[in-house]
């Protein structure tokens, strides 16, 4: 990401407005997920690197769960929510692209 | 006298008395989006929607303060709390989050009324159940029934608050948080007639929270017998109920003679001190009856850079709050 933002800033300065040449385009496109990549990647590491320890050294994640019985439910529940939330919002953004006025002059040119 | 964590414990109730008066009329304002009716429901609905949609999403650092500062500084006092409480606080989670997204799927959703009729039952209804359950989580708090060797799982998950008296205080804080938004709204309305709709409903709503202290109260007998005990004995107790007593004569008297400003301020006065009520009845507890403020404190140096972090962000978070009410309030009062 950082490569992509050198590279327009070097082209901007070579010919003072902002770049628009095809490859560069297809770079941005290519760009956009990047950024959740490496959110997510990051979370990984450090949820999935610290176990078992929940505090290091101190308190392994086991000993940490709530000891309330039956806490399956809450989980699925919660995983069931986040689907629910993520199919809602792309469904939506979906639409929202479909509705758009550029989006049919793009495709019917 | 005023001990650090006291003035800590203090901090957490100004953060719920903040969430009340402004995330809480939210909730308020989606239990009248439910109750919209009549020839300008349309115009309730929309209204509601103006009014809520610039702080909705601001409104809910207040209960995210309260919480963080509490895990903070009472861990002992968090655990308790959210392991026994599991069910109604997830519960609770589960309405706040359906009802922020709900809200903003209306307004991206397709612009045809099914779909924003969907999107709007969902809304009102998860605006409806989420006061319920907040004034549930803190009924169990102060009613003393949070059992710390219970037997079995319907003991130590299910009693402390499926009982009369938690759920009462859920009602309680429901009514409080709908005559909230009814009295606000009646400021935000630019209309005559909605003005007056929202006029009515405020004097519904607030004969209804006079209606629910008392079952609150009566129900303290046998559901908080602890709580009941304190308020009778303490000094400031009955100054403090005849205060609020006070401003809710004065809040109705306001909104009969429809001088809406004075009655949003005794509104305002009147919930303030019905939480506080709680709050100083409860004190010097954290939960009733055992666990105290100092018992459950985290240590000192904790406390400190707890406070000044507070002190710190106080002084971002307050100047920035004014200025986002009035940017987005400050229009609709000109009237």
């Amino acid at each position: 990401m950082m490569a992509v933002a050198g590279w327009a800033a070097y082209l901007q300065w070579r010919r003072s407005t902002l770049p628009s040449s095809s490859a560069f385009l297809r770079t941005l496109v290519g760009t956009s997920p990047l950024g959740i990549i490496a959110i997510e990647s990051g979370w990984v590491v450090t949820e999935v690197g610290r176990q078992p320890w929940i505090i290091q050294g101190v308190m392994k994640t086991a000993d940490a769960v709530t000891p309330m019985a039956g806490l399956f439910f809450p989980l699925i529940i919660f995983t069931m929510i986040y689907v629910f939330l993520a199919v809602i919002v792309t469904v939506l953004l979906l639409r929202q692209f479909r509705a758009s006025p550029r989006f049919t002059r793009v495709h019917a040119a | 006298m005023l001990s650090l964590e006291v003035f800590i414990a203090g901090s957490i109730v100004v953060a719920l008395n903040l969430y009340m008066l402004m995330g809480g009329a939210d909730y308020g304002g989606g239990v009248w989006d439910l109750l919209a009716s009549g020839s300008r429901a349309r115009q309730q609905r929309d209204l509601i929607a103006h009014a809520i949609g610039p702080v909705w999403e601001a409104n809910h650092v207040w209960l995210i303060l309260a919480i963080t500062v509490l895990f903070t500084a009472f861990p002992v006092a968090f655990s308790t709390i959210t392991t026994f409480l599991h069910l109604p606080l997830l519960l609770m989670l589960i309405g706040i989050v359906f009802r922020g997204s709900a809200f903003a799927f209306r307004s991206y959703d397709q612009p045809n009324d099914r779909a924003h009729a969907r999107w709007s039952l969902v809304f009102s209804t998860s605006s409806l159940l989420t006061p319920i359950l907040l004034g549930i989580t803190l009924g169990s708090i102060a009613s003393g029934r949070l059992i710390r060797t219970p037997a079995n799982f319907l003991e130590a998950y299910v009693a402390p608050w499926l009982a009369p008296f938690p759920i009462a205080v859920g009602f309680f804080a429901l009514a409080v948080f709908a005559f909230l938004a009814a009295v606000y709204l009646t400021l935000e309305a630019s209309e005559q007639e909605l003005r007056e709709d929202f006029r009515r409903r405020s004097l519904w709503s607030g004969m209804l929270v006079g209606l629910m202290a008392l079952v609150v109260y009566v129900l303290t007998g046998s559901g908080a017998p602890e709580l009941r005990q304190r308020m009778i004995e303490n000094d400031w107790s009955w100054p403090l109920q005849i205060t609020t007593a006070i401003a809710a004569t004065l809040a109705y008297f306001a909104l009969w003679r429809r001088r809406f400003h004075l009655a949003r301020l005794a509104a305002i006065a009147q919930s303030s001190f019905i939480l506080w009520g709680w709050a100083m009845a409860q004190f010097p507890n954290l939960i009733m009856p055992d666990v105290s403020i100092h018992d459950a404190a985290a240590p000192l140096s904790t406390l400190r850079l707890l406070a000044a972090a507070l002190a710190a962000g106080a002084l971002i978070l307050l100047p920035s709050f004014a200025y986002l009410l009035r940017i987005f309030k400050a229009d609709a009062t000109h009237a």
